[in-house]
């Protein structure tokens, strides 16, 4: 197993920026995932990797071995793509079996890990049926299969559940985590499903325009993001941002609203000029009846029920529209319906304050 | 279900049935027509009323025999392999480029491609006359050759690149990652993909060529005469050759639907384009 790291990696098409100055490194055994938005630069970034797509400046090191140089069948690397790209007109057997047999590998040794790969993967019943009759969840489960067989160094998977249906792409997501933590293969996934992304990866890496945004556990992503976007991006549904202000006494004031964080966190939030964002996920506001005390009063103007929860939008205020929109997410089934007075009472330990002008979180390191 | 179709129920399926046998009465008599003038005696050939019925004779044929029409089936079919062969092998890495890679202007490049076909042939066979003329290829193989080459090459690149466009470009990638050269990756990969492609795309080629007449006649000359050109030579002094033209007319109908029958899977499954989706 090996390690991979990006030192300032860099792609240009043209005049286009696609990935800027790219620095993440990814330990042995890990399954990092990049998460961003279409066009964000993440498959460019995981072809830089396989040597599909060639860098422009930078290194990528596996190990302490620089590979950029290197051609893709040079590295060691398997991949796994999105609409699977299994020779067609091959049985199971011999998609498997295609890696071992361009590396001269035949015979006893090869049947047996084809074998192998095959029970892991539950794919041993219709090793001899053609891949191209076999359901997506199959056919993905097929390349996964082509992909571990020879003990890559390292496992690239290119939004490896998109194209299936919710039910396979729910069992997929976990057999992939249990391969990669059985196996310990080093692995970079990418994908623009956050909920993938937290599922199955040990780090999340964000991009968005070819920047990195953050790099963390998926835990660290969602309590503390460390920009805006970050912030507006992990979450279903998303944080609430909302224009605000300090007064008096470190009290937070919006429109409509206003907090007071502990004192403790105080020093470093007011630290810097100009215009701040505060943000707030739906989960961290409590809704109660108007008449106890809260952060804001406000009228609801529309009730999601999800089952479990209700995802309530708060409109600040009067309710006549003037002020600031909020969403809260409650256990559910809630008994407020939409036109309801309401109280909200906004968790201030998990009030975030960010720079309107760099968007970044205050409280961010570095 | 194509069963189903060729087998409706009752009078309905009996009327599609006497519809079907109309048209393609219709559609094969002229056909039959030259098929009979082959072996009709010249003074049956247009008898009035119609002679349905005549004691066959095989004098046309020994006519175009010794005439040495023969010679000129095979300098068609010559002339048809070799410069469909080359396009094929000039035509599909050309497509596969155009498909795949990025070059300069590509766009402009690939429009240009066409300009061999924007023009009428009428328009075109003036300027290779005087340029063939110039350089020494009238009345040569080679010459004709490369003129077909023109514009079928054309036709070629720009129908096979949507095919090789419609190949998923994953599973080159995947190829490469398991160790295999680019030259590897289209002989092994992208080539066994798109054989049913080729292969409709060159019988297209074929036929153009084939049944081509204006080039074949303007640069062939004398040297090089191909079936379609032999064919007014039986417009003679003492008249029409009508029986021997119907020989030769149908020579030239044999192969191509001889080729179009053979390869017909291909052929169909190449036209639809679904063949590479799993």
């Amino acid at each position: 197993m090996s390690s991979i790291a990006f030192v300032s990696v860099s792609k240009r098409y043209g005049d286009v920026d696609a990935v800027k100055a790219f620095d993440l490194s990814c330990a042995p055994g890990e399954m990092l995932a990049l998460l961003g938005p279409s066009g964000c630069g993440k498959s460019t970034t995981l072809k830089m990797a396989a040597g599909i797509e060639s860098v422009s400046s930078g290194e990528i090191y596996f190990g302490d071995r620089p590979v950029s140089g290197l051609a893709p069948g040079a590295r060691n690397i398997a991949m796994v793509f999105e609409d699977y790209a299994l020779y067609p007109r091959m049985s199971v057997w011999e998609n498997v079996a295609f890696p071992l047999k361009v590396r001269g590998i035949t015979g006893q040794p090869a049947a047996q890990r084809i074998g192998e790969v095959l029970q892991l993967l539950g794919l041993r019943q219709m090793a001899e049926q053609d891949v191209s009759g076999l359901s997506g969840g199959a056919q993905q489960r097929v390349a996964i299969g082509r992909a571990l067989v020879r003990d890559p160094e390292v496992i690239l998977f290119d939004e490896p559940l998109s194209h299936l249906d919710a039910d396979q792409k729910v069992q997929l997501r976990a057999e992939i985590k249990r391969l990669q933590k059985l196996r310990q293969v080093t692995s970079i996934l990418v994908t623009h499903d956050q909920t993938e992304a937290i599922a199955m990866a040990d780090r999340v890496a964000v991009m968005n325009h070819g920047v990195l945004q953050q790099v963390g556990a998926p835990q660290d992503l969602y309590e503390r993001p460390a920009n805006l976007f970050v912030a507006n991006f992990i979450g279903e549904p998303p944080m609430n941002l909302m224009k605000a202000a300090f007064a008096g006494g470190g009290r937070v004031v919006g429109g409509g609203w206003s907090a007071t964080p502990d004192a403790a966190r105080l020093g470093v939030l007011t630290q810097g000029e100009g215009a701040i964002i505060a943000g707030i996920r739906p989960e961290h506001v409590a809704v109660n009846p108007p008449e106890m005390p809260g952060e804001a009063q406000g009228v609801i103007v529309y009730r999601e029920p999800r089952g479990d929860a209700d995802v309530l939008t708060v409109a600040l205020g009067t309710g006549d529209g003037g002020g600031e929109k909020l969403i809260a997410e409650i256990p559910g089934p809630s008994p407020w319906r939409a036109g309801d007075r309401v109280s909200l009472g906004l968790d201030v330990k998990s009030l975030l304050i960010f720079d309107a002008a760099t968007t970044r979180n205050r409280e961010a390191l570095q | 279900m194509a069963d189903a179709q060729s087998r409706p129920e009752g009078s309905r399926g009996l009327l599609w049935t006497g519809v079907t046998v109309v048209y393609a009465a219709i559609m094969l008599f002229p056909i039959f027509w030259m098929a009979s003038m082959m072996v009709k005696p010249n003074d049956a050939m247009f008898a009035r009323p119609t002679q349905w019925l005549f004691v066959p004779t095989l004098e046309h044929f020994s006519y175009v025999i010794e005439h040495g029409f023969h010679w000129y089936l095979l300098t068609s079919f010559l002339l048809c392999t070799v410069s469909t062969a080359l396009v094929v092998i000039i035509g599909t890495p050309a497509a596969y480029a155009f498909a795949r890679f990025e070059m300069r202007a590509k766009d402009d490049l690939f429009l240009f491609i066409l300009a061999s076909r924007m023009a009428p042939p009428v328009c075109l066979v003036i300027p290779f006359y005087l340029i063939f003329a110039k350089v020494g290829l009238l009345d040569t193989f080679l010459g004709l050759t490369l003129a077909y080459m023109t514009f079928n090459l054309s036709f070629y690149i720009w129908v096979l690149r949507s095919f090789c466009r419609d190949l998923p470009v994953q599973l080159e990638e995947a190829a490469a990652l398991e160790g295999w050269s680019k030259p590897q990756i289209f002989r092994r990969v992208v080539f066994p993909l798109l054989r049913n492609g080729i292969v409709a795309t060159a019988v297209l080629c074929f036929i153009f060529a084939w049944n081509e007449f204006l080039f074949a006649f303007m640069l062939g000359g004398r040297a090089v005469q191909t079936l379609p050109v032999s064919i007014p030579k039986l417009i003679t002094s003492q008249g029409v050759r009508w029986g021997e033209m119907a020989v030769v007319g149908m020579t030239a109908l044999l192969p191509v639907l001889a080729v179009v029958f053979v390869l017909q899977r291909h052929i169909v499954r190449g036209l639809t384009l679904g063949a590479v989706k799993g």
